[in-house]
């Protein structure tokens, strides 16, 4: 899902706390009017937004665990089209379900921010909710002629992302029924560090109600795939091209973060130039842009051996490791002169048997 | 009446080569502003008195009492202006001197070069208050930056004939006009090589204005900033590049209130604008790399499309 077109339309913003030493909930603070930003900060606002949930971050489209009478999803369903009281109503008890789902203590608190709008090319409507937690920070004005340094707290929704999470509930085809027709975005920085994905569970299932998504298996294969076949089809060298399938291996089976994005990729172990034909490359492969959970179960043989094919007939076939570290492969002239043409590999093992 | 007069002919001239170079602006055409110059009346009596040409009744015969000159950079803009003073209506225009008529009768020559002109009004017309009369001449002058040059050199020393110039002064003056000629024609070719590189960008910038226009409804106003962002987003213009900003357009038309919200902000008055949104779609990477905007200023494209920008250490 590409976040363009994103067009904000209410927004009202309420505070969360973190729960009293006795773990009973502190009601939260309510706002009671749609806040009126200015052009500029809608601007700065969208910006967070697509930021977060563009693809070159961790934004993740989760499944829907939850959607009966009473969740989330279906409160902010009827917050669509809703007179400017009724949504100002639904998003106060949207902070009380978040006041809800932050059982533990060590849950801080935070401005919490409920808007409405459309987005994408149809536009959809939406409902989104940011939790965002405060920092302080220093200002430099002028007071007259005096240059001044102010401390500010509870300064909110700065580039550092992580100090917020969003969940954004799209609502593609309301006719249909629950929870078809609805898609549920979530963009939270700790579910892609490892172990911290249970410092992000309340947010995404305990709050919003959903579930990490399932096809983390089928989604790790063919990001693999495609991008062995893309790695192979480039223009690279034949040297540079082992590298880059050396790399994806890594990436793929040893990397520790649970989820990756293919930008990911890209932009770690592809030549600068190439990064945007991979991208579109994907594009055109209808590979999602927004992050997958990064699971090898299902991928079998294809990452315990390498297969490497010289000619029509001969193939050599080793283990990643074992080709990395005992096998050296390089190009050299053939005998009439003609250059790269002959390969020249060096195993640093004996020969052991044959199958 | 001759101030008037001067004054006249070179606002009326400076318009005419305006329309003629449209829309290149006059202001640089012109590379010394135009003014026109009345002669003093001691260098009127001495140019009757000692010049060794007969004037029956100089006041009237001599025809530069006002007079104004034109320096361009290349000889063949000596031809657009020629070309203005041909076709204006106010005046009668007769050609005193034409140093490319001069260097086809004296090949071997090198000497001063320049296209003299007379103008004289054709019927009585008022200008600022004053009448001016029929007939009344004007000088104009029209060469390019370096026969300026050479005439400046020259000027009052060699061709008074109170200053007898030794042969070897008139020799080394010629072998200057000489150089100058050679120099004007390589000047002449590095233009046409600058025009042709320049090509395509013109024509880029060319879709762009016109897109813009049909896109946004509003009025670009094309600045230096156009042609760094053009110079630097159009490797991303590819063949067919007309069709294709079209049809990208199309599908993203929620681009044009985005351009028109932040309208007041110059870059966003730039027809360039579309070519960066483009670039950003198709090469979203690399499109930032050594270009001219920066990050805080990329930001928001990005944002609009749903991207993000790369990290600037990426």
């Amino acid at each position: 899902m590409l976040f363009e077109n994103l067009s904000v339309g209410r927004l009202v913003v309420h505070e969360v706390f973190q729960r009293a030493t006795d773990r009973s909930i502190r009601p939260p603070a309510f706002a009671d009017a749609i806040e009126n930003l200015s052009a500029e900060a809608l601007g700065a606002f969208r910006l967070r937004m697509t930021d977060a949930l563009s693809g070159q971050t961790q934004s993740l489209q989760m499944q829907i665990l939850q959607y009966g009478a009473g969740s989330l999803l279906e409160l902010s369903e009827s917050l669509i089209n809703t007179s400017d009281a009724d949504f100002i109503t639904g998003s106060k008890e949207i902070a009380n379900k978040l006041a809800n789902a932050q059982l533990a203590r060590n849950i801080p608190g935070g401005i919490l921010i409920v808007f409405d709008g459309r987005v994408g090319v149809p536009a959809i409507p939406f409902v989104g909710i940011i939790k965002a937690e405060t920092q302080a920070g220093f200002r430099r004005s002028r007071d007259g002629s005096r240059a001044v340094v102010e401390f500010l707290q509870n300064i909110f929704l700065t580039p550092a992302t992580r100090l917020y999470k969003i969940g954004m509930m799209l609502f593609d085809d309301v006719s249909k029924s629950m929870p078809d027709g609805r898609r549920i975005f979530v963009f939270d920085s700790n579910i892609s560090l490892s172990n911290r994905e249970a410092a992000a569970a309340y947010f995404y299932d305990g709050f919003l109600g959903c579930g990490l998504p399932s096809d983390g298996p089928y989604e790790t294969a063919k990001f693999f795939d495609l991008t062995k076949e893309y790695i192979r089809k480039s223009g690279l060298s034949a040297e540079e091209k082992r590298d880059a399938v050396d790399s994806l291996y890594v990436f793929v089976k040893n990397e520790q973060e649970p989820t990756f994005t293919a930008d990911q990729f890209g932009c770690r172990y592809l030549p600068s130039e190439l990064q945007d034909p991979y991208a579109a490359f994907l594009e055109t492969k209808k590979f999602t842009p927004n992050a997958v959970i990064r699971d090898t179960s299902q991928m079998g043989n294809r990452l315990r051996r390498r297969r490497l094919k010289f000619g029509g007939d001969i193939e050599l076939s080793a283990s990643p490791e074992a080709l990395k570290d005992k096998v050296r492969i390089e190009a050299i002239p053939a005998e009439d002169g003609q250059e790269d043409r002959w390969t020249r590999i060096t195993i640093r093992e004996r020969l052991t048997g044959e199958q | 009446m001759y101030e008037a007069w001067g004054a006249f002919v070179s606002e009326t001239l400076t318009a005419a080569v305006g329309r003629q170079i449209h829309p290149a602006s006059v202001d640089l055409f012109f590379r010394i502003p135009l003014k026109y110059r009345c002669k003093e009346e001691p260098s009127l009596l001495a140019k009757a008195f000692h010049r060794n040409k007969p004037y029956a009744d100089p006041y009237s015969e001599i025809e530069d009492k006002v007079g104004l000159r034109i320096v361009v950079l290349f000889s063949e803009e000596i031809r657009i202006v020629e070309r203005a003073i041909q076709g204006c209506e106010y005046w009668n225009s007769s050609k005193a001197r034409d140093f490319e008529d001069e260097r086809a009768a004296k090949p071997f020559e090198f000497d001063y070069q320049s296209l003299h002109y007379i103008v004289r009004a054709k019927s009585a017309v008022g200008y600022n208050g004053v009448d001016i009369a029929v007939g009344t001449p004007c000088e104009i002058q029209v060469r390019t930056i370096l026969q300026h040059a050479y005439s400046e050199l020259t000027h009052d020393t060699i061709y008074k004939p109170s200053i007898q110039a030794e042969p070897d002064v008139k020799r080394a003056a010629a072998k200057s006009m000489a150089l100058i000629e050679a120099t004007d024609d390589y000047f002449s070719q590095v233009r046409q090589k600058l025009e042709l590189a320049q090509a395509p960008s013109k024509q880029i910038a060319g879709t762009l204005e016109r897109e813009y226009r049909a896109f946004t409804g509003l009025n670009p106003e094309s600045s230096p900033l156009n042609t760094l962002l053009v110079d630097h987003f159009r490797q991303w213009a590819k063949e067919g590049f007309e069709v294709d900003l079209a049809t990208f357009l199309r599908e993203k038309p929620f681009l044009a209130d985005r351009i028109r919200e932040r309208a007041s902000e110059l870059l966003y008055r730039q027809p360039a604008v579309l070519l960066v949104y483009w670039a950003i779609k198709h090469a979203p990477h690399q499109a930032p790399r050594n270009g001219p905007l920066t990050n805080e200023e990329l930001a928001p494209f990005y944002s609009d499309l749903g991207k993000r920008l790369p990290d600037a250490s990426a």
